[in-house]
């Protein structure tokens, strides 16, 4: 296994009591793998990831255990984490438009994490190895004596791909790298990135909220909602047999091209994360609620009896046709 | 019959620099109707660049046209008496997509509903206001009494953009231009919104603009849709044709960018080699012709004009040279008319 993750929470402590931010996560990525968190904005996925690379101002992640690759990373101190960061684990960062520093020249920004990491390089080398990179996503190698602003949405997504892949990590960690950008964009960014992925043979962790792309992507995905992960398994079953009565309202809920005038929303909005909802997260917007739902919480168990890694956290799971 | 907004032959060019030498044409040749005998719900998809924020401010009245005319119930718009201008602000409405943006956060949600309802008299009275309001409210769905007298930081983006919508619809227009309306919102929810607009017209009978970049949300609602790259129209036509069948390259390209939500359907990702994007426009010919995998030598020297290709739709490719050639606004009519006699 690349990353195991057992039982993750964080918690934010704010002004009117404690928010949940993050559940009990548990989630495994073996290595060059590729594993996908969906969710509506604000059921934990950023902040999942935010908290695997130890970014999180303010809140306080508790986990079981957290190990990369053999190494448990919970104990680890500030300085260790921060040399893990970029050379053995390295995050594509949401919107690429505002990560990167508008007064520095990309070359800068790149060189920075050599520089930080100890690696040192003649002038020239530094260069080549720069403009080596910048070809690997797509770009040209005299893109780094450019400015951020003089760079498209996407040119800026390709650099942070590259920043990404600079120390040859072996977990890529990508929080909705393409939803800012326009659909062919959109579509050459993700290639990018999955063949930067695959030649380094990194496993990646992709968060993002379209389904759709997610199917196409990912061996294996997780269904976030209120800070729980819902439903988990390889991708084609969960599109093919969903188990939890959320992931088959998200993928029902997909416009396509075979149908025309017909909506199928998820009514209600998610819940409150200051208060810890008792029973099933879901139960206020779930169509097949029963009293069991309201009252006690379901935890995620195989519900598939072909495919053993398919969970999901609901108690009707069997009944979901 | 509601109102009409038509734009005729609209050119919208941006100068800059000294003496405006620097040049930007944002729309070109551009003829689009709103509104009319059979309001329907027209899409305009096009990526960043393409000039849909551009169109949506020239068909609000924001922008003025460089050449050409905006037309409203068949007065010129640059020719309207400033009481005319009120009324238009009234009967044509807007909704954008930042549900975060358009909040003042020291005023309660209800605010931007009270405001207008005031200044356009249509309602003399804040209690006959909020009776309004609450009406509004409940038609896209919200329950009043747990909305009216929050700030907008206690709601979330799906219900802030409902209270847009519920602006927009409590001055009872006849046309609403909607830009982008469910971009910013969670996709749980989208459907959710759609479904209101798409309602919006079938049960109130108000024309829709609906401004996106998302081809599979404008094939849900949208009866025409309006592919724009460039600031020209690349193809217009009825939602089956453009999806289905198809014809510009550009359409075709951005069809085959939208994943499938069936992961049994191949989605060709490729390895990302094609960088391509809309940032070198060409100054005369096809602006697509920089992308094109079709691209001719014409192409580069003549910018294609929309030729009539088919009895519902329009393709500005000269792979579809025809001898007759049309406008967007053309094609609607055709589709209205179409409308009108499949009703009977």
């Amino acid at each position: 296994m690349l990353l195991d993750v057992r039982n993750l929470s964080v918690e934010y402590v704010t002004p009117k009591g404690p928010a949940y931010a993050v559940n009990d996560v548990s989630f495994s990525l073996k290595k060059g793998g590729r594993l996908g968190l969906v969710g509506e904005s604000g059921s934990g996925k950023s902040t999942t990831v935010l908290a695997l690379m130890r970014l999180l101002r303010g809140g306080r992640i508790e986990a079981d255990g957290i190990d990369l690759d053999g190494r448990e990373l919970t104990g680890l101190s500030d300085p260790a984490y921060r040399k893990l960061r970029f050379a053995d684990m390295a995050m594509v960062p949401q919107g690429a438009m505002s990560s990167l520093n508008p007064v520095l020249r990309i070359s800068e920004q790149m060189g920075d994490i050599f520089d930080d990491h100890g690696v040192r390089h003649g002038r020239s080398e530094r260069r080549a190895i720069l403009g080596d990179l910048l070809e690997r996503v797509g770009l040209s190698a005299n893109v780094q004596d450019r400015y951020p602003h003089e760079l498209s949405g996407g040119m800026k997504q390709r650099v942070c791909i590259a920043m990404a892949i600079a120390l040859g990590p072996d977990l890529i960690l990508a929080d909705e790298p393409t939803s800012a950008l326009d659909v062919m964009v959109q579509k050459q960014v993700l290639a990018t990135l999955g063949r930067v992925q695959r030649e380094l043979g990194a496993g990646i962790l992709l968060i993002g909220h379209d389904m759709a792309l997610m199917a196409h992507f990912v061996d294996d995905l997780g269904v976030m909602y209120a800070g729980r992960l819902v439903e988990t398994g390889p991708v084609r079953r969960l599109f093919a047999k969903p188990r939890h009565p959320y992931t088959k309202m998200l993928i029902d809920s997909l416009p396509s091209f075979e149908r025309r005038g017909t909506f199928k929303g998820i009514p209600g909005v998610g819940p409150s994360l200051l208060t810890q909802l008792e029973g099933c997260p879901f139960h206020p917007r779930c169509p097949m609620a029963t009293d069991i739902c309201r009252s006690k919480r379901p935890d995620p168990r195989p519900v598939d009896a072909e495919e053993p890694r398919h969970l999901a956290a609901c108690h009707l799971a069997e009944e979901l046709s | 019959m509601t109102s009409t907004i038509e734009a005729r032959n609209v050119d919208v060019v941006f100068s800059s620099g000294l003496g405006g030498r620097v040049r930007k044409t944002a729309l070109q040749d551009l003829s689009l109707t709103v509104g009319g005998e059979s309001p329907s719900i027209t899409a305009v998809v096009g990526e960043s660049g393409s000039g849909k924020t551009t169109l949506t401010r020239l068909l609000l009245g924001f922008q003025p046209a460089t050449s050409g005319e905006v037309m409203y119930n068949c007065r010129a718009m640059s020719s309207l008496s400033p009481n005319e201008v009120k009324a238009f602000r009234r009967d044509v409405q807007a909704i954008f997509q930042d549900p975060f943006e358009v909040f003042n956060p020291f005023y309660r949600v209800e605010h931007p509903l009270v405001t207008p309802l005031r200044t356009f008299g249509l309602a003399q009275s804040k209690a006959e206001a909020i009776h309004l309001i609450e009406q509004a409210m409940e038609t896209v769905g919200l329950r009043p009494q747990e909305t009216i007298g929050k700030h907008p930081h206690q709601l979330s983006g799906g219900q802030r953009q409902r209270i847009m919508i519920a602006r927009a619809l409590a001055l009872r227009p006849s046309v609403i231009i909607a830009d982008e309306p469910v971009s910013m919102v969670d996709a749980s929810l989208r459907s959710t919104i759609l479904e209101l607009l798409w309602k919006l017209n079938r049960e109130q009978g108000i024309a829709l603009i609906y401004v996106t970049h998302d081809l599979t949300t404008a094939y849900q609602v949208a009866e025409t849709i309006l592919v724009l790259y460039g600031g020209q129209v690349m193809e217009i036509g009825s939602a089956e044709d453009v999806i289905h069948r198809p014809r510009h390259p550009y359409t075709r390209a951005l069809i085959e960018a939208v994943p499938s939500p069936d992961p049994d359907i191949p989605w060709n990702l490729g390895d990302g080699s094609d960088t391509g994007e809309v940032s070198n426009m060409p100054d005369q010919g096809c602006a697509f012709a920089t992308r094109c995998p079709h691209v001719m030598e014409k192409c580069r020297a003549q910018r294609p004009p929309l030729f009539d290709t088919d009895p519902l739709r329009a393709s500005a490719c000269w792979m579809d040279e025809r001898t007759e050639t049309t406008t967007a606004a053309e094609i609607q009519r055709r589709a209205a008319t179409a409308r009108t006699v499949a009703a009977e």
